[in-house]
């Protein structure tokens, strides 16, 4: 019994150490001027907001923790980053029309104002991730303005 | 001489009363009330109303798209939602895939999909600017 139980320990260990292998890529880029804090005036206290919820998985610069670099949550955080990236990801914001920025800002809104964002997994670990309503609030009506603001800026052309 | 007279008289208040009818009929017969052209709004009707609506039993359905609402909507909450709209007819994820396993008619043709796109973008340009 002890040997197999032994036995066990060892195979989970080796498969431990081999999936350490596969490292997938780091969402490491730079700020460029197409980042959303580049084109839009967007207020110290929301930017903080942002920064503490969002950015790690809607931009392409992650702050990792030292855990992250660990398979397998290495590979679940690569993911998280792939999948909130494909739906906004605010270092492209300088390259999207005017109505793909007011559906993102009405995605953004909803998804806060429900609750869906962020994911549970995410404010779990994160805790200056978990918003308060005053925090939801906030934000929805960030971005109500700055929804407001893009179609005065382009109702002229 | 008088009985003429009454049955011209019913005649009349028939085809008043027909005529009638039909007018307020019409807008009965139209599910989406917001405006957009016929073309546009009978492709919408059938093939999306049927969950988009105030008692769709799909929450979810509802919450992203319900054209009974449609009309109420500020202009920042009807940009948002015509880009959702394009975005889903680009991806060609709607009607779900599931829901056309049971109900094949209603699957989008390329020229539908392209009339639908075509007049949301439009409309999203008119509404940025008025």
């Amino acid at each position: 019994m002890q040997k197999k139980l032994r036995l066990i320990g060892i195979i989970a260990l080796v498969l431990f150490v081999l999936i350490q292998l596969y490292r997938p890529k780091k969402n490491n880029g730079a700020i460029t001027r197409e980042h959303l804090y580049k084109q839009e005036q967007v207020p110290a206290h929301i930017q903080t907001i942002l920064n503490n919820a969002c950015m790690d998985c809607h931009s392409n610069h992650t702050n990792y923790l030292w855990y992250h670099e660990i398979a397998p949550v290495s590979w679940l955080v690569r993911y998280d980053i792939n999948e909130g990236k494909g739906h906004i990801n605010f270092s492209e914001w300088g390259k999207l029309d005017v109505f793909d920025k007011i559906g993102d800002l009405d995605d953004l809104s909803k998804a806060v104002k429900s609750g869906e964002m962020p994911i549970s997994m995410y404010s779990m670990m994160h805790k200056k991730a978990r918003l308060s309503q005053a925090e939801r609030d906030t934000l929805v009506a960030w971005s109500a303005r700055l929804s407001e603001s893009l179609i005065n800026r382009n109702a002229g052309d | 001489m008088k009985k003429r007279n009454v049955i011209a008289g019913l005649l009349l208040t028939f085809m008043f009363s027909a005529i009638l009818a039909s007018a307020v009929e019409l807008p009965k017969n139209e599910k989406i009330t917001y405006k957009m052209p016929h073309k546009v709004k009978a492709v919408f009707e059938n093939k999306c109303f049927g969950c988009h609506n105030n008692e769709s039993r799909s929450d979810k359905a509802k919450d992203k798209l319900n054209f009974d609402k449609l009309s109420d909507l500020t202009k920042v909450e009807k940009l948002g939602t015509f880009n959702h709209v394009k975005k889903v007819l680009d991806e060609g994820k709607m009607p779900p895939k599931k829901f056309l396993e049971r109900y094949p008619e209603k699957g989008l043709t390329a020229g539908e999909s392209k009339l639908l796109n075509d007049w949301v973008q439009k409309e999203s340009k008119s509404l940025l600017k008025d």
